[in-house]
């Protein structure tokens, strides 16, 4: 039997502590409509979505679905960084560099004081001693930083150059074709 | 019948737990991080919050509102704010009363016998924030807690939860919009769309 006390009916549920377990769609290309709740792939009206074929981004541009999955998974640093870029997350992992302030390493504004110090001729000579080891270290580390930054960007570069080769390709084979575009026509009955 | 005092009560932080969310699936990268969860697919980005989450809607404009516009070529074709309610009894005997005069059509109460083990739920779409479409699905579910039917475990009515599916979902392959900065605004409405869906489910009470 259905119970039909009024008074029962309205104390049922508890939501005052229904706090929802929220998450936002983003869809691109052929997919879905972004309607995870009804899994239709129809509109309202029955007409169907947009054709595939008609929602490809024009060539060689970046999208998410060509780079995202790429670049969250790669484990050179410079993706890295790039996906820390784009989801404005605060990049704090193991392999970033160790010169990121930390324990273990100088105080570098003691070294800025050192080298104030050094240029206004005041450093004593235990000052001065330290100054040589912190500016060994800060060479070092830099070294470190540049070649490690040069082999991340190593395989961008080379794209970078491939794209300008094949820019002086079509440059060169454009002014080809306005160079002969320009000398007069050897065809008879063509006007010059 | 009195309601039961809300401590007794399983809350949806501890009924849904966020890693629960999803199914993988080839092509699936998925990224933790302290605030939110970022999941890419093949046809998808969707990002997830913490039941609790107060800050999400910085987020959705740091993380989906700077992927729109850093990468505005990928063909956005549609966004969906989602809620997802899970509510549970709290009066377990006066349950079948309430899903029937809340939920139950009169095709559904035709195609029935008014027994107690019925039970109904319901579906209904409206046009909300300018252009998007709010879709809400309610469905009762069964969930057998662990000891049910044994002796001296809890009666089996206790475990029946209230799910309200909430789906704002906007169309970005109309001619007339441009999609990031649909985008943007969609993004933007995230606390009003979450306000007004926490009030439909308030509004079960009723």
């Amino acid at each position: 039997m259905i119970d039909s006390d009024e008074q029962h009916s309205t104390r049922v549920l508890d939501a005052d502590q229904a706090v929802p377990s929220g998450y936002v769609s983003l869809v691109y290309g052929g997919g879905s409509r972004g309607d995870e709740e009804w899994g239709d792939a129809e509109n309202d009206d029955g007409t169907c979505f947009r054709d595939p074929q008609q929602m490809n981004p024009p060539a060689n541009t970046l999208t998410v679905a060509g780079i995202a999955p790429r670049l969250l998974t790669s484990s050179n640093p410079f993706n890295q960084y790039l996906v820390g870029v784009l989801l404005a997350i605060p990049y704090v992992r193991a392999t970033w560099p160790a010169e990121s302030p930390g324990p273990g390493l100088p105080d570098w504004s003691h070294w800025h004081a050192l080298r104030q110090k050094a240029e206004q001729g005041t450093l004593c000579e235990l000052e001065a001693e330290q100054l040589s080891k912190l500016s060994a270290w800060a060479k070092e580390l830099d070294e470190a930083a540049r070649t490690r930054q040069a082999r991340a960007l190593q395989p961008i570069l080379q794209r970078h150059d491939q794209v300008l080769n094949s820019l002086a390709h079509i440059a060169a084979l454009l002014s080809q074709v306005i160079e002969e575009s320009a000398k007069p026509s050897s065809k008879p009955g063509r006007a010059p | 019948m009195r309601a039961r005092p809300a401590s007794r009560l399983a809350t949806v932080g501890q009924v849904c737990s966020a890693g629960n969310q999803f199914t993988p699936a080839p092509g699936l990268t998925r990224v933790r991080t302290d605030g939110f969860e970022l999941l890419v697919l093949p046809d998808r980005v969707q990002i997830q919050f913490p039941p609790a989450a107060d800050d999400a809607d910085a987020y959705l404009a740091r993380v989906l509102g700077g992927i729109a516009k850093t990468l505005p070529h990928t063909p956005y074709s549609a966004i969906g704010l989602n809620n997802k309610y899970e509510v549970r009894p709290a009066d377990s005997a006066g349950f079948a009363a309430w899903n029937r005069k809340t939920f139950a059509s009169p095709w559904a109460l035709a195609q029935t016998q008014s027994k107690a083990q019925e039970r109904f739920g319901c579906s209904f779409a409206y046009d909300a924030f300018d252009g998007a479409r709010m879709r809400i699905r309610a469905e009762v579910s069964a969930k057998t807690p662990a000891g049910a039917g044994e002796p001296g475990g809890e009666a089996t009515l206790a475990s029946y939860v209230v799910t309200l599916n909430c789906n704002l979902h906007r169309d970005l392959k109309d001619l007339d919009v441009e999609p990031t900065r649909e985008l943007t605004r969609m993004l933007s409405r995230w606390k009003r769309v979450r306000e007004q869906t926490r009030s439909l489910a308030r509004s079960l009470m009723r």
